[in-house]
């Protein structure tokens, strides 16, 4: 071993490397000093410094051998590709292909996100947390998480215009879902070149919630609609109801876009196993252990996909642009719906359109915000259920939304 | 770009159409499970 082979650590740092320790440190900054979504970025952020240490062993236990032979079979079976990229093979942009041995937080990608298994398992804890009960005191609220999914759809187009192909649109629209795990299923059908900058933008937007949207929603409403009070009932819900209501969610969906039913499937289920009355101890487990163990391993995994030669580009930055976007068309979708039902409502039974901007699936954060709006308005008007109500709404709408996406484009792109 | 961008209009149509279709089977589920298993003060005693 020579003098170089010592100092290949120090001889192999580059400028984009160290821009990446720079993007990985802002993360970990933001995290921790901001509070935005921790437990997400400051893994994201680590991971990133990780993947871009000289060498990059942590990904790749082995220098990348390139491969002449697979090269040119590749060049000629363009089908196969996928399959060497599934075992162990990268190809550079001339179509070279390299062969290595995987590092852990490669073995990571593959068996946990690139097949869609920590989405899942993420779905099954978010689901024995989620408590739609507002929900049914509220039905009409869920109209609000339909409206809401309206940037999914803008963005998409504005991805387009951009010169992206509809598939990578679509996954880049999904960020507009303000739902990490859904965003990260359909990038990994749809746009797994783009992951890191999808996966980041959605997660890092989620945490801007209470920035993105009170001016959204002061441009477009009055002080006198925001000051609307709404009614608010208090009923109970049977338990029946509670334990139907998911598994009817998992048929519906399954009959209207079955490629939706592992996303659906698996927060039902988590869902079932909370309100089910018998299974206690595995709700608590997908509420903590389960929640805890893969946002961890989903974090610094997402951040090892960072490699600076494929995230410091234009699209990245026009990704992270647009998902900016999808918030703002989120916010406006809802609030504009709202201010479109209440043409037809009679005056005092009127929503306040705040309440529409709720309609996305960013929960807690969104519900609070539209609160805090509302009471720097009038500090005697509450519309915390009716915004949590629409918020949960939104969490259904995000995931149906990105079914028919997974649905309809396929159809459409051969 | 024509194309995608046509494309992309049938997604956002289907899409928005689909996800209002959807949640407004989901309402009418809820309706019709609020009325079919209305809540019982003896629920809470279980």
């Amino acid at each position: 071993m020579g003098l170089k082979d010592l100092l290949s650590g120090f001889t192999g740092i580059t400028l984009q490397m160290v821009i990446m320790y720079i993007v990985g440190l802002v993360l970990i900054f933001l995290a921790i000093k901001k509070n935005y979504e921790p437990m997400l970025l400051l893994p994201i952020g680590f991971g990133a410094i990780l993947v871009n240490l000289p060498q990059a062993v942590i990904r790749y236990a082995t220098p990348m051998e390139p491969d002449n032979l697979v090269t040119q079979f590749v060049k000629d079976n363009p089908f196969f590709r996928t399959m060497f990229e599934n075992n162990n093979y990268v190809f550079d942009s001339t179509g070279q292909a390299f062969h290595y041995e995987p590092g852990v937080l490669d073995i990571l990608l593959h068996s946990g996100i690139l097949n869609e298994l920590f989405p899942i398992l993420i779905f099954i804890g978010v689901g024995a947390m989620v408590d739609f009960t507002p929900l049914f005191k509220n039905p009409v609220m869920i109209f609000f998480g339909a409206a809401a999914q309206f940037g999914i759809f803008a963005t998409m187009l504005f991805a387009i215009a951009l010169g992206f192909d509809l598939k990578p649109a679509a996954a880049i629209g999904i960020i507009g879902a303000a739902d990490g795990p859904t965003a990260i299923y359909v990038a990994s059908k749809f746009a797994k070149e783009y992951f890191a900058p999808i996966s980041v933008a959605a997660y890092s937007y989620m945490s801007l919630v209470p920035i993105i949207q009170p001016p959204v929603i002061r441009a477009l409403t009055t002080k006198k609609e925001r000051m609307i009070r709404m009614e608010y009932k208090e009923e109970k819900v049977s338990k029946t109801v509670l334990i139907i209501f998911p598994i009817a969610v998992t048929i519906i969906s399954a009959l209207v876009a079955p490629i939706s039913v592992p996303l659906v499937g698996s927060l039902m289920f988590g869902n079932l196993i909370r309100e089910c009355g018998v299974l206690e101890r595995l709700s608590q487990a997908a509420q903590n252990e389960l929640s805890n163990l893969v946002t961890l391993l989903l974090g610094i995994t997402i951040g090892s996909t960072m490699l600076a030669k494929d995230f410091l580009n234009w699209q990245t930055i026009m990704i992270l642009g647009m998902g900016l976007i999808a918030f703002v068309f989120d916010t406006a979708g809802g609030v504009l719906f709202a201010k479109l039902l209440n043409l037809f409502r009679r005056e005092g039974n009127k929503f306040n359109p705040m309440i529409g901007a709720a309609g996305i699936s960013a929960f807690p954060m969104s519900a609070r915000v539209i609160q805090r709006m509302a009471q720097k308005e009038d500090p005697t008007n509450f519309v915390l259920m009716q915004a949590v109500s629409a918020n949960v709404s939104g969490q259904l709408g995000s995931i149906v939304a990105g079914g028919l996406v997974l649905a309809i484009v396929p159809l459409l792109v051969h | 770009m024509l194309e995608k961008l046509t494309n992309g209009l049938w997604v956002t149509l289907g899409g928005m159409l689909g996800v209002f279709i959807v949640l407004i089977l989901f309402f009418f589920i809820i309706k019709l499970l609020i009325k079919i298993f209305p809540y019982k003060p003896e629920e809470n005693k279980e």
